[in-house]
C-alpha cells in the first residue's frame, strides 16, 4: 500500500512538471543596498541579497526573464503584486523598452502613473499616490529570442 | 499566558478583543512593520509561442522584517519644577516610548552631573506609572529596581518613569538643576545599524535603529523665588467736586499686588497705617472690589483690629499665575 501510494505521487509530479515546463523562466530577486568604506574612506555602495531588512529600508526587486525554449516568444506580459507590508518607491519602476503601468485596484485595471485616479476620502477623485499602487505590469515593446533575457524592476520601501 | 479582568458575558469579551486588536493595529502602523513579519514576492509571466499562450510565476524572494531598537525619552513638566532648598523626594515625570517595532526591555539610569545648571540635585530613586495616570502616587506606583523589573514595553507603547530627587540646602532663589533618565534598550545599543542575528521578535535578527538603542531627556528644578510687588496710587476727592487735598476732602488708595518669578509666596499679608492727619472711612475697605469688614473675622482684611489704625489683609499663597489682588479703602483729610 505504501509503496503504491509513492509510486502514484511520483507518476503525479512528473505528469505536473511534464504540463508546466515553462519556455520562459522567470527570476524574482530582492537586494538591498550597503554602503561600505573601504581602508581609504571611499563610500561604496554595493547590493547584496535581502534576507532581513528593518521598516524604512529599500529594497530592490529584479525580475528576469530568459527564454529556455527554442522557439521566440512574444506578447511578453511580466506582472507583480507589491508586496504586502511594503510601499512602491514613486519613478523606480525599470524595463527598457517595456510599457510600464500600475495598478490600484489589486490588477483589475491599470494605467499610468500619472493617470491613476482613485476617490478620496471626500468622495472626490484624485490622483494615486505611491504608497496605494498594488500592482506592477510591464508589458515587453520586443519578443525574446531563445537564450534571450530582459530585467524589469523596482523599488519598494518597508512600512 | 496572558491573564485579563474576567468577563460577565461574551460581549463585554469580543469588546475587549476588538479594543485589543485596534490597540494592536495603531501600534503596528505607528512603529513599522513587526518583527519577524516575513514579505514575500513572485511575479507572473504571460507570453504566447507559436500563438500558445502560457503563464508562469518566479520564484518567491522572501526575506524577513528584522527588529529595529528605537526609544524615546521625553521630560513631561510643564515647566521648571519648583522647589525648596533643602527639600525632599521631588518628582520629575519622564514619558519612555518603545519606537521600534518589536518588544523591547529598558534599563533606566539617572545621571544628574549635567553642565548649565547650579546645582546637582541628589538621586532618590525611580518609580514606574503602575495606574497609568501620569501622576506619582506613593504606595501605588512601582518602584523601578534595575534589572528586576526592567519596564518591557511593546512597539510603540509608552510608560510613564517618576524620577525623585533630593534638593541641596543653601542655594540662591531662581537657581537650577538638572536630572537626566536614560533608557537602554536591553537587547542592544549602540551604533545604529550594528545587529545580533537572532536577537530579534521571532527569531528576527536586532538591528541598532537610528536612537542607538538608547535615549535620554533632562528635567529641571527650580528653587523658588517669588518676588511680591506693591503698587499704591491714591484719587483725592474734595467737598467742592474738585481734587484738591483740602480738609474733608476723601482721598482713595488702591494698592495693587502682584507676584513674579518663580513658585509660591506663601502667607502674603499686606499692612498699610492709616496716614497720619487723617481719618478712616468705616467700612470702606475692599479686595478685589468685594467689601471686607472692619473686623478681625472670617474675612481676609481688618483696620484697627490686628493693628491699631492699620489696614490688614491676608492674602495667603500667591504665584505668579495669580491674577493681581486689588485692595482699596478711603480715609478723609482731618
Amino acid at each position: 500500500m505504501k509503496s503504491l501510494i509513492n509510486i502514484s505521487s511520483i507518476l503525479f509530479l512528473l505528469m505536473v512538471s511534464g504540463l508546466a515546463q515553462a519556455d520562459i523562466k522567470l527570476t524574482t530577486s530582492a537586494e538591498i543596498e550597503v554602503t561600505k568604506v573601504n581602508q581609504q574612506g571611499i563610500k561604496r555602495v554595493k547590493r547584496v541579497p535581502a534576507s532581513h531588512a528593518v521598516p524604512g529600508n529599500e529594497v530592490i526587486y529584479t525580475i528576469t526573464a530568459k527564454n529556455t525554449g527554442k522557439q521566440a516568444a512574444d506578447k511578453i506580459v511580466v506582472t507583480n503584486p507589491i508586496p504586502q507590508h511594503t510601499v512602491y518607491v514613486t519613478g523606480s519602476a525599470f524595463g527598457k523598452n517595456t510599457d510600464i503601468t500600475f495598478s490600484v485596484d489589486s490588477g483589475k485595471t491599470y494605467a499610468k502613473a500619472n493617470q491613476l485616479i482613485v476617490k478620496g476620502q471626500n468622495g472626490k477623485t484624485r490622483r494615486a499616490s505611491a504608497n496605494e499602487y498594488t500592482n506592477v505590469r510591464w508589458v515587453f515593446g520586443f519578443d525574446l529570442k531563445p537564450g534571450a533575457q530582459a530585467q524589469v524592476g523596482y523599488r519598494v520601501k518597508v512600512k | 499566558m496572558t491573564r485579563y479582568p474576567s468577563c460577565k458575558n461574551s460581549v463585554s469579551r469580543g469588546i475587549v478583543a476588538i479594543l485589543l486588536l485596534l490597540l494592536l493595529q495603531r501600534v503596528a502602523q505607528a512603529a513599522g512593520t513587526s518583527a519577524g513579519v516575513t514579505i514575500s514576492n513572485t511575479a507572473t509571466v504571460d507570453y504566447a509561442i507559436a500563438g500558445v499562450t502560457n503563464s508562469v510565476k518566479s520564484n518567491s524572494a522572501t526575506f524577513t522584517v528584522d527588529e529595529k531598537l528605537d526609544v524615546n525619552v521625553v521630560w513631561q513638566d510643564a515647566g521648571n519644577v519648583v522647589v525648596n532648598t533643602p527639600d525632599s523626594n521631588k518628582v520629575l515625570t519622564f514619558l519612555l516610548t518603545n519606537t521600534g517595532n518589536g518588544n523591547d526591555s529598558y534599563s533606566l539610569n539617572v545621571q544628574n552631573n549635567i553642565t548649565g545648571d547650579q546645582f546637582n540635585p541628589s538621586p532618590v530613586d525611580v518609580y514606574l506609572d503602575a495606574n497609568g495616570n501620569g501622576v506619582f502616587d506613593a504606595g501605588v506606583d512601582t518602584l523601578y529596581v534595575a534589572g528586576s523589573n526592567d519596564p518591557v514595553l511593546a512597539a510603540n507603547a509608552s510608560l510613564i518613569i517618576f524620577v525623585r530627587n533630593n534638593i541641596p540646602s543653601a542655594l540662591n532663589g531662581g537657581d537650577r538643576g538638572k536630572s537626566q533618565l536614560l533608557a537602554t534598550s536591553k537587547t542592544l545599543s549602540g551604533t545604529p545599524g550594528t545587529a545580533q542575528a537572532g536577537a530579534g521578535d521571532g527569531g528576527s535578527n536586532a538591528v541598532v535603529g537610528t536612537s542607538g538603542g538608547s535615549a535620554n531627556a533632562t528635567g529641571i528644578y527650580q528653587i523658588t523665588s517669588a518676588d511680591v510687588s506693591l503698587v499704591k496710587s491714591v484719587v483725592i476727592n474734595d467737598p467742592l467736586g474738585g481734587s484738591q487735598p483740602m480738609t474733608g476732602a476723601t482721598l482713595t488708595y488702591t494698592i495693587a499686588v502682584n507676584v513674579t518669578g518663580s513658585g509660591n509666596a506663601t502667607g502674603v499679608v499686606i499692612t498699610d497705617p492709616v496716614p497720619a492727619n487723617t481719618t478712616y472711612s468705616a467700612g470702606s475697605l475692599t479686595l478685589n472690589t468685594t467689601p471686607l469688614s472692619d473686623a478681625i473675622d472670617s474675612d481676609a482684611g481688618d483696620v484697627g483690629g490686628t493693628t491699631s489704625n492699620t489696614v490688614t489683609v491676608k492674602l495667603g499663597d500667591l504665584s505668579p499665575a495669580s491674577p493681581t489682588q486689588t485692595i482699596s479703602f478711603k480715609v478723609i483729610i482731618n
